[in-house]
């Protein structure tokens, strides 16, 4: 048995996380594009694009008693924006910053810190989840529609939006490609899912179209880059998602172009550790947003000496 | 209007005396721009902090990698483009000592704000150093070199780009001409030395070459341009020649000058025929020192120089080694074909050819031609002689300027003579007699150290990089130092007392002639005229 090397480095998860367990049996039709199963050669396309993203960071947890019960809660921040690169520039455009208190038990209440004499507020944001991985699923929830919100007012005039993860489903339009970075089932009868392993730089598979009650979408996987020789043959590939709404004429060619402009904004192992997947301009947004969201250091701070001076028992 | 440039940047250190700037990618910042930061303090007082940029960096934020630059330029990565700017603080006003907050607007400093930050509101009496590179005058505080606060000046940098002495007179040209003198302005004098080719003895003549734009330079900095009004110019006599004949090159009407045996005599100026630096380490300055006092007693009644040397011969000084006789023998007499026609038993017109530093606003004094113990000859005595002179006067003013280049060669760091004795004396005790040396040399740290500490106003033009690492420039800050490499002919740093930060200036072009093709009275056509 040969091994070979999961590329990303240890402390993240595995951008191969396909579980067998998982593999529950998807209905999907893989002749949606072309009744012949083979890969399609890459093509040129420099178009101008997009690259959505949103970071979201819980800057402390929370906790009250309400009614005799315990509330969870989470002070968090996100951060939602885009890169635009059109022209042989990357420019990032308007980023946006939000914060909340969200308290399970559907209770809300207000939260001022202050930094540097500035006020920060944290908005108030009730949830019926009262656990901690309650609260932390609405603050994702959040981001989502953010970065869902960003998407759909690009896609009104950018005719070529990526957006990271699986956000562009809430957003309503579909001439949004989501760029899913981790390859968590295979969609695909494994003799068509064969194919993915001998994809090489810029190919893809045919579209295959996921048969899903509540949301039907075309799909296929494509390579950014060309593994090394010890790395697994699925290292480097991602999958594709694009709205069934849209048609099957106008996910061809939006997959197309993906398939022909992604792997230019495929990063390098140098420089950072989820390469390729982790696109260039999403790297460099996430990181830009990080800094936008302030110092968590100085937030926590804050927020200590804000609860330390709150009367009550 | 002082215009907002940039901000106080908080991810270094701001101190009360440097911090640093952020400036917006739209604006421009250049090195030596002078900026202002208030400081609203709790009390209600503002503090005022004026500065000037000496570094400047541009860098791209985002990038990690050197090579992010090849994907920010690819359109893959965002990359964005930010400036900064170092600022060293030249005034606090008032003297509160805090440092400026991040996050302060930082504002270009224009007008009264930029003469409060150079320290020019507070110079009652100002000369022109030349123009900064905004275009706007920099001033010299007068009083720092009539001897009241301080006074001299020096001025290094590496030969043939003509720069030290051109900015020497300059300097001069200023002091005389922008009417701070008031009153005093016909009295006082410069003695100039040409000590190297004919560069100096054209100085009351029209620069033909003088660029027409340069006339609005010297209206900027107050001045009419134009050449030295008033200048007499000796020349050497001429060896060889019964008549006395000025020895010169293009310039014929100067006067020649010479010394009579019988003051050679009297005012003991035999000290100046030894003056290697060699010479006082050993016996032979005693013998002659004990020659002159012989001399002065008793001036023999010849007529030729050479005669005095095998009077001087004949008649040895008792008490000292036959060696050191022999010594000092060789030396006397190989002085004779090198200083021997300088001397003679009679001059022809004792009021034409004798050198005297009062009879015009600038006297120049021609030595190119001769001989290099000759020429510490004329130096150590005409120096001895203006330096008794102003003695005798005992007051300070009018201020007598002397004009030195290559210092290094008549006031060298090791070694003593009499020369360096009398250069020393003008730095150290001129301040208070009014004799203002502005002397230049290649290299600063091949001068006694005393003669540049003396110094006031220390001016560099272009410097060998390795020249610059030395001591002596210690005042320019390393981005100085950098710069003073590549400087310009026509542009000099300037340090003086009450600035910390040495001034970069541009001097206009010399309205006086510098070189003989300069001077002539009317264009020639060009001989080589291009096809």
């Amino acid at each position: 048995m040969r091994l070979r090397l999961d590329p990303w480095p240890a402390e993240f998860d595995s951008p191969l996380a396909i579980e067998e367990a998982s593999s529950i049996p998807r209905q999907v039709d893989a002749a949606v594009e072309s009744s012949h199963w083979a890969s399609i050669p890459p093509t040129h396309a420099n178009a101008p694009c997009c690259f959505v993203d949103g970071v979201r960071r819980v800057e402390a947890r929370v906790l009250a008693g309400h009614d005799g019960a315990l509330v969870h809660g989470l002070l968090g921040t996100l951060a939602a924006g885009y890169v635009h690169a059109h022209d042989n520039t990357a420019q990032f455009g308007e980023i946006h910053l939000a914060r909340y208190l969200i308290l399970g038990k559907g209770q809300a209440q207000p939260f001022d810190i202050d930094i540097g004499g500035r006020p920060i507020a944290f908005h108030p944001y009730a949830t019926g989840h009262n656990s901690p991985d309650g609260v932390l699923a609405e603050l994702q929830s959040l981001m989502r529609t953010a970065e869902s919100r960003i998407a759909e007012q690009l896609a009104s005039t950018q005719h070529c939006v990526f957006v990271d993860g699986l956000s562009y489903r809430a957003t309503g339009r579909f001439d949004v490609i989501g760029v899913i970075k981790r390859i968590l089932e295979p969609y695909l009868a494994p003799e068509q899912f064969a194919l993915v392993e001998t994809l090489r730089k810029g190919e893809r598979t045919p579209l295959f179209r996921i048969v899903d009650a509540t949301y039907e979408r075309y799909s296929c996987f494509l390579r950014l880059a060309d593994p090394r020789p010890f790395d697994h043959p699925l290292a480097g590939a991602v999958r594709i998602e694009i709205g069934a709404a849209v048609g099957i004429e106008r996910a061809t060619s939006l997959a197309t172009l993906a398939a022909a402009m992604l792997p230019r904004f495929a990063s390098s192992s140098t420089r950072d550790p989820r390469a390729p997947q982790n696109l260039l301009p999403v790297g460099a947004l996430e990181q830009e947003m990080r800094r936008r969201m302030g110092d968590p250091t100085l937030l926590r701070r804050a927020i200590e000496k804000s609860l330390a001076r709150t009367p009550g028992v | 209007m002082n215009r907002e440039i940039g901000r106080v940047l908080g991810t270094a250190d701001a101190q009360p005396l440097n911090f640093w700037v952020a400036v917006p990618a739209g604006e421009i910042l250049q090195l030596d721009d002078i900026v202002l930061v208030n400081r609203d303090l709790r009390d209600g007082r503002t503090v005022s902090l004026y500065g000037i940029v000496d570094i400047l960096a541009a860098r791209h934020e985002g990038a990690r990698l050197d090579s992010d630059v090849f994907l920010g330029s690819e359109g893959v990565l965002p990359l964005q483009q930010v400036v900064k700017a170092h600022v060293t603080v030249t005034r606090v006003e008032p003297e509160i000592f805090v440092p400026p907050m991040p996050g302060d607007p930082v504002l270009l400093a224009t007008g009264p704000d930029r003469d409060q930050a150079l320290f020019f509101d507070a110079m009652k009496k100002r000369f022109p150093l030349g123009l900064a590179r905004d275009g706007e005058p920099v001033h010299g505080n007068l009083e720092f070199l009539d001897g009241s606060r301080g006074a001299h000046v020096n001025i290094s940098g590496i030969s043939g780009v003509a720069t030290k002495t051109t900015y020497a007179t300059f300097l001069l040209y200023g002091i005389f001409n922008s009417g701070l003198l008031g009153g005093e302005a016909a009295n006082t004098h410069a003695l100039i030395f040409n000590v190297k080719g004919e560069d100096l003895l054209f100085l009351d003549k029209p620069n033909t070459a003088l660029p027409p734009d340069h006339h609005a330079l010297y209206a900027k900095l107050g001045l009419t341009p134009g050449p030295f009004p008033d200048v007499k110019i000796y020349a050497p006599v001429k060896a060889g020649h019964d008549h006395m004949l000025p020895d010169t090159g293009k310039r014929s009407d100067v006067a020649p000058f010479a010394w009579t045996i019988a003051e050679f005599c009297k005012q003991r100026y035999l000290r100046y025929l030894f003056t290697e630096a060699d010479d006082e380490s050993n016996q032979i300055s005693f013998v002659a020192e004990r020659v002159e006092a012989m001399l002065a007693q008793y001036a023999p009644n010849v007529d030729t120089f050479e005669e005095l040397v095998e009077h001087i011969i004949a008649n040895p000084a008792q008490g000292y080694a036959p060696g050191t006789i022999a010594a000092f023998e060789r030396r006397l007499r190989a002085a004779v074909p090198r200083v021997g026609h300088l001397i003679r038993g009679k001059v022809d017109d004792p009021e034409r050819n004798t050198i005297d530093w009062r009879r015009a606003q600038v006297t120049v004094i021609d030595i190119h031609n001769l001989h290099d113990r000759a020429k510490r000859f004329v130096i150590g005595v005409v120096l001895r002689r203006m330096f008794e002179d102003k003695e005798k006067t005992g007051s300070r003013k009018p201020l007598a300027f002397v004009v030195l280049d290559e210092l290094n060669k008549y006031a060298p760091r090791e070694g003593r003579s009499p020369i360096k004795e009398v250069i020393l004396d003008m730095a150290e005790r001129g301040r208070s007699l009014g004799v203002i040396l502005i002397g230049a040399e290649q290299t600063a740290s091949q001068i006694e150290r005393r003669v540049v500490a003396n110094s006031s106003f220390r001016v560099v033009g272009r410097l060998d990089l390795a020249e610059a690492q030395n001591n002596e420039y210690a005042f320019l800050p390393a981005p100085s130092r950098a710069r003073a490499g590549i400087l310009k002919p026509g542009s000099v740093i300037v340090s003086q007392p009450e600035i910390p930060v040495p001034l970069l200036v541009n001097f206009p072009f010399p309205a006086w002639a510098t070189r003989p093709e300069e001077a002539l009275a009317e264009k020639k056509s060009n001989p080589f005229p291009r096809k």
